[in-house]
């Protein structure tokens, strides 16, 4: 069979920053595989880092590696204009598919263990070609988009196992919400390689991360992980019974957040899933990492300070669907969204800027306000804002729905996610 | 999430990475009875294992590039004891000349509208030839850091009493040294002319260094850290001074309404002297809030005395 590649580069040059070098129509969904196969850089070189996904309809397949590890030390084009050594990641990307349904093999992953990495990486070098036409840049040009050819690839190593592992060892997992984890050994790596090179459906791999954690927040399904003793399948986050989740401030903060669906199925309509949280620093990192795993990108509408918190609202921009993240310092805001009494009330005690409306219903409708942000309650998914003929009614049945949840009220028990 | 969030704005290579691992290092050890800690502990290693590399030498020592952006949450500590907490990003200098829809510079925007202080970060490296030379401008990327500061200060809305603190710091000064502080100073003015122009932003320039071999030598220079605590620091006092002046209103008040009550205590003495108990209680903590503030203050000002501080053009004593 007869496989077409476009190449994709992801590096920076001598004087401009990291950007797609090169990058084929409909690419662009590998850039958060790419930047977190980048994590913790410092353990890149001599240690290239392999990465195969898929979509349904693309596989990329790739490594992120030191520039001398890929063309040698003696270059030229291998520092920044600051000398500080590059480093970049390499690869193909195809649509095409083997008569068994099967995407195309990329290149094999290397049968000889130590190899030197500038000969373990000899089929992406090519590539680096890219990087030198544009080497000399100020402003940076738009990436290549090279039509797709047929590299000279190594003979595919799909479908094989290594002797004395069984298939299911090395089975991969393709539920987004695991992550399958090995030891970064070469029988892993080889085992794996040719594990993923043979899957069909939604997969992701990533060889030679550095540590779990990073392995953890990152969107791959699966990855070989330097700090991993052995194998493990990590749930990314608990469910946690709303029935167990007091409604209080002080017993918030759960360690993972939940996503309460309460949209009708098969609603034709985007949900909004519209997130109240108490800010904790470290936790809305993760979650945003994790927003970005499912590749939802939200921006940061708009946000103020006060005393104490930070008030901070999230919008994600995609097509599908909308996220905002409401928050609150007080409880009154959840049964009095729209009296001028809570807002009073909150003045008053020194919660919020008289200017400011904490939970302006415009949000809903698309306003611009800001709101109090002081620690994560909870998550919820509701029905479209347009199902609504008042929005004033979205958020008195998202947020007092969820009231009512928490006091043991509720009719329905909400069908619960793992996030 | 730290009592305060600090913002370095910077460009590719102004050393905001190696500031960081140079602060944080320094720090670790202690200067004066100030230490300074991460929860973190993973990400304490880390930054460990990245110094001792710089301090050993050779083609690698300095960190790699940053390719994202990276929160840390660090702690700065008076004997042992917490003094106040903050959030530090770390990104790639790309991410200030980028589009708004980069995730990077959204998480920079963020930051900085969310900052208590900020960093406006000036390479020495740019410096030695002065700043005049427009490829030195283009690389600063001043009108970015000029755009977004502008921004924030909108949201921040800084007042005559309450103004806001920024750093201008100098990174690489080994490289720049040799031009002398009052050339530099006066370069960095007619730049900067914004951070200088009201009396609503608190100015201090400060330079810093890693080690002054590291001009001739990059590979091989010995590792002398030079004032890599003041502007953190200068932070962090900033941030008990505003306090201060919040605290004092707020006891200035309370006082006023507690005299009252008292001066008209005779009328409705019976009903009102619990009333007057409470206020008293309320100014006493007032002032043992002050107290501590005030103590504070006391101690981070010491290593601030030969830094230079501007507000609305003029060098201030602080």
């Amino acid at each position: 069979m007869k496989s077409n590649w476009s190449p994709v580069v992801y590096g920076r040059t001598l004087d401009v920053d990291f950007r797609f070098l090169a990058l084929p129509a409909g690419g662009a969904w590998s850039e958060p595989y790419i930047l977190a196969s980048m994590s913790l850089a410092e353990q890149l070189p001599e240690r290239p880092r392999w990465l195969l996904t898929q979509t349904a309809e693309q596989r990329l397949v790739g490594v992120t590696c030191m520039a001398r590890d890929l063309v040698g030390r003696d270059d030229q084009q291998i520092r920044d204009a600051h000398s500080r050594p590059l480093y970049l990641f390499v690869g193909y990307l195809t649509t095409t598919r083997a008569a068994d349904g099967g995407f195309a093999a990329g290149p094999a992953y290397p049968t000889q263990a130590n190899l030197p990495p500038q000969q373990a990486l000899a089929a992406f070098a090519p590539l680096y070609q890219y990087v030198r036409d544009h080497w000399d840049e100020q402003i940076p040009q738009p990436p290549n988009q090279v039509a797709a050819s047929a590299p000279t690839f190594a003979e595919a190593d799909r479908a094989k196992t290594p002797k004395g592992g069984a298939a299911d060892e090395w089975a991969l997992n393709t539920e987004r919400e695991t992550r399958a984890l090995w030891p970064d050994g070469v029988r892993e790596r080889q085992a794996l390689w040719a594990a993923a090179q043979g899957q069909a459906g939604v997969v992701s791999l990533c060889l030679g991360l550095a540590r779990q954690r990073d392995a953890l927040d990152s969107p791959f399904l699966n990855a070989t992980v330097a700090d991993v003793k052995a194998p493990v399948r990590e749930r990314l986050a608990q469910t946690q019974p709303a029935s167990q989740q007091a409604p209080t401030k002080a017993a918030a903060a759960p360690a993972h957040g939940r996503v309460v669906e309460r949209s009708a199925a098969g609603a034709s309509l985007p949900p909004v899933i519209a997130i109240r949280a108490i800010y904790d620093g470290r936790w809305l990192q993760d979650f945003v990492a994790t927003l970005r795993q499912r590749q939802l990108y939200p921006t940061f509408g708009s946000q103020r300070k006060e005393a104490g918190s930070t008030f901070a609202r999230f919008q994600q921009s995609g097509p599908d669907r909308l996220i905002y993240m409401f928050t609150r310092a007080h409880p009154s805001l959840l049964f009095d969204l729209d009296t001028d009494a809570a807002k009073t009330r909150m003045q008053q005690e020194g919660l919020m800027e008289p200017q400011v409306n904490p939970l302006d219903v415009r949000d809903l409708s698309g306003g611009s306000a800001a709101h109090n942000v002081a620690d994560v309650i909870d998550f919820f998914t509701l029905p479209s804002r347009a199902q609504f003929t008042n929005p004033l009614d979205a958020v008195r049945d998202g947020f007092g729905g969820f009231v009512k949840g928490l006091s043991g009220q509720s009719k329905k028990e909400p069908r619960r996610d793992d996030f | 999430m730290g009592d305060i969030r600090i913002t370095m704005l910077g460009s590719q290579a102004s050393g905001k990475t190696c500031y960081m691992l140079g602060m944080y290092n320094r720090m670790q050890i202690g200067l004066n009875g100030f230490t300074m800690s991460m929860d973190d502990l993973d990400e304490s290693l880390r930054l460990e294992q990245l110094w001792f590399k710089l301090i050993e030498g050779g083609e690698d020592r300095w960190p790699m590039l940053t390719n994202s952006a990276t929160t840390y949450e660090l702690s700065l500590n008076y004997g042992f004891l917490p003094m106040m907490t903050f959030s530090w990003l770390d990104y790639r200098g790309g991410a200030l000349g980028a589009y708004s829809s980069d995730a990077d510079k959204q998480a920079l925007v963020q930051s900085l509208v969310d900052s208590k202080c900020i960093f406006l970060t000036v390479s020495g490296d740019l410096l030695r030839d002065g700043l005049m030379r427009s490829a030195n401008v283009k690389q600063l990327e001043l009108k970015q850091m000029n755009s977004l500061v502008t921004m924030a200060m909108q949201q921040i809305k800084p007042t005559l009493e309450r103004p806001f603190p920024l750093v201008i710091l100098i990174t690489k000064y080994d490289l720049c040294a040799s031009r002398g502080m009052d050339a530099i100073v006066n370069e960095i003015r007619q730049f900067f002319t914004a951070a200088f122009a009201q009396g609503k932003t608190l100015t201090a320039i400060i330079p810093v260094s890693l080690g002054k071999e590291l001009a001739d030598h990059q590979f091989t220079g010995a590792i002398e850290v030079i004032n890599m605590h003041l502007p953190v620091v200068y932070a962090v006092w900033s941030q008990f001074m505003d306090k201060n002046t919040v605290k004092q209103g707020e006891l200035q008040s309370s006082a006023a309404a507690l005299r009252e009550r008292e001066a008209h205590k005779n009328l409705l003495a019976f009903f009102r002297s619990s009333d007057i108990v409470h206020q008293r209680d309320t100014v006493r903590a007032l002032e043992a809030e002050a107290s501590e503030i005030a103590h504070n203050m006391q101690l981070l000002v010491k290593e601030l005395k030969d830094v230079q501080v501007y507000r609305g053009g003029e060098r201030v004593e602080i």
